[in-house]
C-alpha cells in the first residue's frame, strides 16, 4: 500500500509540477486559463442544452405529451453520449498511462510489483477522469433539472454521486480494449499513409457529424421548435433507444428517481462486473505487453536505393517542419484538420447566421460583417496549431542553433509552414461563402484580406510566445501530448480578437441604420474597420515578434 | 605544460576569457576560460561530470549565450557573425539529438541542404561515411527506431556531411560500440592529419591519450591545465593520476 501511494504521489507531480516556485505560478496560470476556457465551453453548452430541453420535453406523440418519457430519453442519451466520450478520452490516456509513457521502462525495473504498478496509473487516470465527469455531469444535471423545474436536494447530491462513479464503466470498458486499441495504434502509426487515410476518415465522420447538429441547431434556433426533426418513426426510435441504452439509462432513472433501488443494485453489479472484468484483463498481460513495447521494432516503409535530392536551405528548413508533422499523427490530424474543417464550419455556421438574423434589422443586409466574424473567429481558433511550432522541435531545438541558420530564418520556416494551410483554408472557406451566395465576391475578397492578415499575426504573436515560455516535451521523440498555456493564450486572445472585431461590424451596422447612413457609406466603413484593425494588429504582433528575438532565441534552452 | 605548436597557423578556435553564468546559479559554469586551436590538432577537453566542459562547448557552437568573454571561430566571431561561423564546424551533443520523424538518409540530406553540399558531394562523402559508421539499409528507417548507438553514429554522420574544419563533440564514444569507437577514433586522427581541427569532450581519461595530441583539463569552470601528451609521456607521468590530481587540487584536497 505505501509502495502505491508513493506510485501515486509520483504520478500526481508529473502532472502537476509543484517542485519550485516558478513551476506553481506557471501552473497556477496554466489552471486559471483552462478554467476561462471550460467555462466559456459549460456556458455555450448550457445555453444550448437548456434550450434544447425545454423544446423537446414538449414533443408529442399522437399528439399526446409526455413530459417524463421525453427527460427520461433525454437524461438517457446525454449519459450515453458521456459514457462514449469518456470510454474513448479514458482508452486512450490508460493506453499512454500504462504503455506509452517512458517511466514505464524505469518502473518496470525497480521493485515494485506489477499490480502496484498497474493500480497506480489506473487511479491517476481515474482520478482525472472523474474531475472531468464531476464538472460535466454538474453542469448537465443542474442544466436539466432547472430548466425542468425539478431541483430537489436528492438530485444535487445523486448530481455528486453520479459524477464520481460514472467513469467507472468507461474506464471498465477501457482497461478491456486498451490491448487492442494498442496494437491498432501502434500499427496505424507506423504506417503513415494509413495512419493519414484513418485521420481522414475520422474527418470526414466528424464533418457529417458536424453537419447533422448544425441542422438540429438552425431549426431548433430558427423555428424554436425541434418537431420537425422529431418525427414520430424518429420519436420511437429514440424510445426504444433510452430504454435499451445500458448502463446510461440507469443513470438516467436514478437521476430522475425511477426504480432508485433496482436502478442501483443493477449498476453496482454492473460496475463490481466490468471492473473485475478489466482489471484482470489488464493485470493478466500489462508486463508482458510493456516488455513487447519496449523491444517492439516499429516497421517502415524502406527504399532499395538511397535517395539522394538537394534542396534550398529555406525549402529544406519547411519540409523538416512537414515530416515532423505528417510523421506524428496527432500534428497531422490537428493541421490537416484547420484546411479540412474550417471552411466547412464557417459555411453552416454563416448559413445559421443568415437564416437566423435575415430581416432582423429591416431590410439592411450585413452578410459582409456576419461572413468576416464567422471566418475570423473560426481561422483563429484552429490557428492554434501555430502556437506549438518551437516546442514541437524537443531537445533537438538545441541543435538547430549549432547550424548555420539565422533565428530569423529557423523562425520564419516555421511560420511559413503554419501560415501555408491556415491561408488556404480561409481562401477556400471564402471562396465557398461567395459561391454559395451568402456573401458577394467582393465582400468575399475583404473578408479573406482581413482573416488572412489576422491570421499572419496571430501566428506571429503564437511563434514569439512560445519561443518565449516553450514547453518542451520530455518523452523520446519530442512529441507534445497536451495543450499547454500558450495554447491557451491564443486560444483566448483569438477570440477575443474576433468577437471585438465582430461587435464592432455590428454596431458599425446597427449606428447606420438608426443614424439613416446610406448603405454604401455603411459598407465602405466596415470595409476600413475589417482592414485596418487586422494591420494595426500584424503591426503589433510583428513589433512584439522583433523585440529581441536574437537574445530571446540565443536563451532557448530546451535542457535547462 | 603549454602549446607551441603550429602556432605559425591560422587558429580555427579562439576563446578569450569566456564567462558563462546561467541565471538561476551563484557561481559561474564557466569562469575566465582560454583557448586557441589550430588545424591539424585534435584536442581532448577533460573534466569531470559537472566540471563546465558541456556548457563551454555549447558556448563554443552558439548553443547558449555567454556572459562575456569573446569566440572566434575560424576568423569569424561569433557573436558579430553567427552563421558564418556556423558553417565552419560540425556539432554531434551529448544527447545524440537529431530529428527522429527523418529516415536517416533524409537527416543527412536535411543537414547537407543546410551547410549547402552539392548531390555528387554528399553521395561520395556519404559512401565515405558509411565506411566508418556502417548504418547500410538502416539509412532507409526513420531514426526514432534506432538504438542508441545508432542515433550517435547519424549525428556523427550528419555532423561530417560538409566536411568541416572543425569538428565540435561532446562525450562523442558514449554508447558507441568498441569497433565502431576504434573506427571513429582512427576517422579522427585521418580528418585531422587531412587540416582540421577537432575538439572533443570527455571524461574518460584513457580515450583523451589514446585520440588526442593535446589535452586541455577545466575543473569547476577553470582551466587548471593545457598540455601535449608527448610532452607529459617524456615527464613518465601516469595521466590518470594526474587528471586526478589537476582537479582535486582544486578543491583544495590536492595528492602530493
Amino acid at each position: 500500500m505505501k509502495r502505491y501511494c508513493l506510485l501515486l504521489k509520483k504520478q500526481l507531480f508529473d502532472g502537476i509540477p509543484l517542485s519550485s516556485k516558478s513551476a506553481r505560478a506557471k501552473s497556477a496560470g496554466n489552471i486559471a486559463l483552462m478554467t476561462l476556457l471550460i467555462g466559456g465551453i459549460i456556458a455555450a453548452f448550457v445555453l444550448i442544452f437548456s434550450r434544447f430541453t425545454s423544446t423537446y420535453v414538449q414533443i408529442k406523440i399522437n399528439r399526446v405529451p409526455d413530459i417524463a418519457a421525453r427527460q427520461f430519453e433525454i437524461m438517457s442519451i446525454a449519459y450515453f453520449a458521456l459514457i462514449i466520450a469518456f470510454t474513448i478520452t479514458g482508452t486512450n490516456r490508460l493506453c499512454y498511462s500504462l504503455f506509452e509513457n517512458s517511466d514505464l521502462s524505469i518502473l518496470i525495473s525497480m521493485p515494485f510489483s506489477n499490480f502496484e504498478i498497474f493500480a497506480s496509473k489506473l487511479t491517476w487516470v481515474y482520478v482525472r477522469q472523474a474531475a472531468v465527469s464531476f464538472v460535466t455531469t454538474l453542469a448537465l444535471n443542474l442544466t436539466f433539472f432547472i430548466t425542468t423545474h425539478s431541483v430537489s436536494a436528492y438530485n444535487v447530491i445523486m448530481t455528486l454521486i453520479v459524477g464520481l462513479i460514472l467513469p467507472v464503466i468507461p474506464l471498465a470498458i477501457a482497461s478491456v480494449i486498451v490491448l487492442p486499441y494498442y496494437y491498432v495504434k501502434r500499427a496505424v502509426c507506423s504506417h503513415y499513409l494509413l495512419s493519414f487515410a484513418v485521420m481522414t476518415a475520422l474527418l470526414i465522420g466528424f464533418c457529417l457529424l458536424y453537419a447533422y447538429m448544425f441542422g438540429i441547431a438552425e431549426n431548433l434556433l430558427v423555428s424554436g421548435k425541434v418537431a420537425s426533426l422529431f418525427n414520430e418513426n424518429v420519436m420511437r426510435r429514440i424510445s426504444s433507444f433510452s430504454r435499451n441504452c445500458y448502463p446510461a439509462n440507469l443513470f438516467a432513472g436514478i437521476m430522475l428517481g425511477r426504480d432508485v433501488g433496482k436502478n442501483i443494485g443493477i449498476l453496482i453489479a454492473i460496475l463490481l462486473g466490468a471492473s473485475g472484468i478489466g482489471i484482470a484483463v489488464v493485470h493478466a498481460v500489462f508486463v508482458r505487453v510493456t516488455q513487447a513495447g519496449f523491444a517492439a521494432h516499429i516497421p517502415h516503409v524502406k527504399h532499395e536505393k538511397l535517395r539522394f535530392y538537394c534542396r534550398g536551405r529555406m525549402r529544406s528548413l519547411i519540409a523538416k517542419e512537414f515530416l515532423t508533422v505528417i510523421r506524428t499523427p496527432s500534428y497531422a490530424y490537428m493541421y490537416f484538420a484547420t484546411a479540412i474543417i474550417m471552411p466547412l464550419m464557417t459555411y453552416y455556421s454563416a448559413k445559421l447566421g443568415t437564416s437566423l438574423f435575415s430581416g432582423l434589422l429591416g431590410n439592411v443586409r450585413f452578410d459582409f460583417e456576419l461572413c468576416t466574424f464567422i471566418v475570423v473567429l473560426y481561422s483563429t481558433l484552429t490557428n492554434t496549431f501555430c502556437s506549438t511550432g518551437i516546442s514541437r522541435d524537443g531537445y533537438m531545438a538545441m541543435v538547430q542553433k549549432t547550424l548555420p541558420y539565422s533565428p530569423a530564418q529557423i523562425l520564419s520556416a516555421k511560420m511559413i509552414f503554419s501560415g501555408a494551410v491556415s491561408e488556404l483554408s480561409i481562401l477556400v472557406a471564402c471562396i465557398t461563402l461567395s459561391a454559395t451566395g451568402l456573401e458577394s465576391a467582393a465582400d468575399a475578397t475583404v473578408t479573406f484580406l482581413s482573416a488572412s492578415i489576422l491570421a499572419v499575426a496571430q501566428i506571429a504573436f503564437a511563434t514569439r510566445l512560445d519561443l518565449n515560455r516553450p514547453h518542451f516535451s520530455r518523452s523520446d521523440d519530442g512529441e507534445i501530448k497536451e495543450a499547454n498555456s500558450t495554447v491557451s493564450v491564443i486560444i483566448l486572445t483569438g477570440l477575443a480578437v474576433s468577437f471585438s472585431l465582430g461587435i464592432l461590424l455590428l454596431f458599425n451596422t446597427v449606428r447606420s441604420l438608426l443614424g439613416g447612413a446610406p448603405t454604401d457609406t455603411n459598407k465602405s466603413l466596415s470595409y476600413v474597420y475589417s482592414l485596418c484593425i487586422p494591420l494595426a494588429l500584424l503591426a503589433g504582433a510583428a513589433a512584439f515578434f522583433f523585440v529581441n528575438l536574437k537574445k530571446v532565441y540565443a536563451n532557448l534552452d530546451s535542457e535547462g | 605544460m603549454s602549446d607551441n605548436h603550429c602556432e605559425a597557423a591560422t587558429p580555427i578556435i579562439e576563446i578569450t576569457n569566456l564567462v558563462k553564468q546561467y541565471p538561476s546559479a551563484a557561481e559561474p559554469a564557466v569562469k575566465d576560460f582560454s583557448l586557441v586551436c589550430y588545424p591539424g590538432e585534435i584536442v581532448g577537453l577533460l573534466g569531470h561530470n559537472g566540471a563546465g566542459k558541456s556548457t563551454t562547448l555549447k558556448c563554443l557552437t552558439g548553443m547558449l549565450p555567454y556572459t562575456s568573454g569573446r569566440i572566434v571561430i575560424n576568423g569569424y566571431d561569433l557573436e558579430a557573425s553567427p552563421v558564418k561561423a556556423k558553417f565552419s564546424f560540425g556539432f554531434v551533443s551529448d544527447k545524440h539529438d537529431v530529428f527522429v520523424k527523418m529516415t536517416g538518409i533524409q537527416y543527412v540530406n536535411f543537414m547537407a541542404d543546410a551547410y549547402g553540399v552539392s548531390k555528387s558531394e554528399r553521395i561520395s562523402r556519404l559512401e565515405e561515411l558509411e565506411d566508418v559508421f556502417s548504418l547500410g539499409s538502416r539509412l532507409n528507417e526513420t531514426i526514432n527506431t534506432y538504438s542508441h548507438g545508432m542515433r550517435q553514429k547519424i549525428c556523427m554522420m550528419g555532423s561530417l556531411i560538409h566536411r568541416p574544419k572543425l569538428w565540435i563533440l561532446d562525450e562523442p564514444m558514449i554508447g558507441l560500440d568498441p569497433l565502431t569507437s576504434a573506427k571513429v577514433s582512427d576517422y579522427m586522427k585521418t580528418y585531422a592529419a587531412d587540416g582540421n581541427c577537432i575538439l572533443f569532450s570527455s571524461h574518460n581519461v584513457n580515450s583523451v591519450r589514446r585520440i588526442c595530441e593535446r589535452a586541455v583539463i577545466i575543473n569547476k569552470g577553470v582551466k587548471t591545465d593545457d598540455f601535449r601528451f608527448e610532452d607529459f609521456s617524456l615527464k613518465g607521468d601516469d595521466l590518470e593520476e594526474y587528471f586526478l590530481e589537476k582537479t582535486a587540487r582544486n578543491d583544495g584536497d590536492a595528492k602530493q
